[in-house]
């Protein structure tokens, strides 16, 4: 399997509340500043101690990820990176200007030396009151930017684009991506009919939090619909994002999620209501982790997933310890992971 | 050009007042895109013969300058008509039927837009790209969501297009409806 290391960008300083939008009078600059650097280190290590891919998220006005644009965070970390895949996950499609993405993301890949993989979202309902988008329309909005941006990347004169969602009288995006014909996309396996789309579509899936059984559903789905697309997506056309605590062992684990448990801040979404530490996944236990434990422990859980279809473990750090746990895993997880076939 | 030759163009229906706009497009007859693209061009849904008989039958309307629209395999005949007819100032080519006869007739220099269905499955894989290297200086649309009977499919969309380049041809790629939210 392979791994990626899920940064945040997160603020390293302190906040009052995290009830979202956060007030940018909690934000102290010079710490906005800190928190960057400190996520380039972080990205850096992950490289480091043997990660194979490394990715972004986009969220919006919070100090927890604080990646409004996750481009701009990749370029910085394609010129201290040289090997690790840089993923995109993602670009939230309904906030977004489709044909701007595609030309920065020709750049990123050209930066990069070919290292881009992207993952297109419709966004969270907090993501959705960010610009004010309308939450009902962002799945059809999603599709068609997915649609317009394989052809922007992949028409060799210029066109037009008359969508529902999209006008584009003239696209013709310089640079083109380095790799040929364009990086992988990914998109939401959440959902059957976001799965059915990916399948159908040739696009790769990602799923988030939700436990295995759930997400063996979701990739028989796929791949179905990839079938009667004509053809047959491997373990690399599926990636499983996660959070994970992890220690030498599974007692040295559990005291270090009995500390995550004790310092977490109270979280709220939009409507004020608790936001969801485990995603939905019902055996993520109190920390709201999908990995808790020792090696031994973790890997029995990659294998169930390896068989469930997943091929790449999407991996955030939670709580403290970020270092720690960076380094551990490439010593006694990454190489019993890489294993498994 | 004969009157004789005019003569064999067949008029199948008349819509709305403005600059005139010919159609050789069986269906947009019975599309809700006829009425929505009558509320600013008179267009004539005609039946030709020939591209002969459409060049003089344009030519005897006396008007100065006619749009010409064209679907399927009135295509070709719409490209040849405009290479004998300068009174042709701009052509909406929809859903032709492959590169090839496109190709043979380029239908000299007036302007002309490629209306294409993403969801086509009878366009050749690289449509967009063959259809511009055929037609130079000519804009390839695709109408997302739309298969080869864009007018009945997305009737609002494919009379905007289509309206938007008669009137502005390739500057329509620039638009006209202002950004501001509330001007007021």
């Amino acid at each position: 399997m392979k791994t990626c290391f899920l940064g945040t960008g997160g603020y390293t300083g302190q906040v009052e509340s995290r009830a979202w939008p956060v007030p940018p009078e909690q934000c102290d600059r010079a710490e906005a500043a800190n928190s960057m650097a400190t996520a380039i280190r972080q990205y850096k290590l992950a490289e480091e101690v043997g990660f194979d891919w490394v990715s972004i998220s986009e969220h919006h006005y919070s100090p927890g990820l604080m990646t409004p644009n996750p481009g701009i965070l990749a370029a910085a970390i394609s010129q201290q990176t040289s090997r690790v895949k840089i993923a995109l996950l993602g670009p939230l499609m309904p906030l977004i200007n489709p044909v701007r993405t595609a030309e920065e993301i020709g750049m990123l890949d050209g930066l990069s030396n070919g290292r881009i993989v992207v993952l297109f979202l419709k966004g969270t309902p907090n993501e959705h009151a960010t610009y004010g988008t309308n939450p009902a329309e962002t799945r059809e909005i999603t599709q068609e930017g997915v649609e317009l941006v394989l052809r922007a990347w992949t028409e060799p004169l210029p066109f037009s684009w008359e969508g529902r969602y999209f006008r584009f009288r003239t696209v013709a995006v310089w640079p083109r991506t380095f790799q040929d014909p364009h990086p992988p996309v990914f998109y939401s396996g959440n959902s059957d009919e976001s799965a059915e789309f990916a399948g159908r579509m040739g696009l790769s899936i990602a799923i988030g939090f939700a436990p295995p059984a759930k997400v063996k559903q979701q990739v028989d789905t796929y791949k179905a619909a990839a079938r009667a697309a004509g053809w047959e997506p491997t373990h690399d056309n599926v990636l499983y994002r996660a959070r994970m605590i992890i220690g030498e062992s599974d007692s040295d684990a559990n005291e270090s999620a009995e500390r995550v448990m004790r310092g977490r801040p109270q979280q709220t979404t939009p409507t004020g209501a608790p936001a969801g530490a485990g995603g939905g996944d019902p055996t993520a236990g109190a920390a709201g982790v999908q990995f808790l434990g020792g090696p031994g422990t973790f890997l029995a859980k990659a294998k169930v997933l390896h068989e469930a279809g997943v091929g790449i473990l999407d991996l955030g750090v939670a709580g403290g310890g970020m270092s720690r746990s960076l380094e551990l895993f490439g010593r006694k997880f990454a190489p019993a992971l890489a294993e498994i076939n | 050009m004969s009157t004789a030759v005019a003569d064999k163009v067949e008029v199948l229906a008349e819509a709305g007042v403005g600059r005139p706009v010919v159609a050789l497009a069986d269906g947009l007859a019975a599309s809700p895109a006829l009425a929505a693209l009558a509320q600013r061009f008179q267009v004539t849904v005609v039946k030709a013969a020939s591209a002969e008989a459409l060049a003089a039958w344009i030519a005897a309307s006396g008007a100065e300058a006619v749009g010409v629209l064209a679907s399927g395999a009135q295509v070709a005949t719409a490209l040849a008509a405009a290479e004998a007819c300068e009174t042709i100032k701009a052509l909406v080519l929809v859903s032709p039927q492959g590169v090839l006869p496109v190709e043979r007739r380029p239908g000299g220099p007036a302007p002309k837009a490629v209306l294409v269905g993403s969801l086509d499955a009878s366009q050749p894989r690289d449509a967009l790209a063959a259809y511009r290297r055929a037609l130079p200086a000519s804009h390839v649309v695709l109408m997302y969501g739309a298969g080869a009977d864009i007018a009945a499919e997305r009737p609002d969309a494919f009379a905007d297009v289509a309206g938007d380049f008669f009137d502005r041809q390739g500057r329509f790629a620039f638009m006209t409806t202002s950004a501001a939210v509330l001007p007021d």
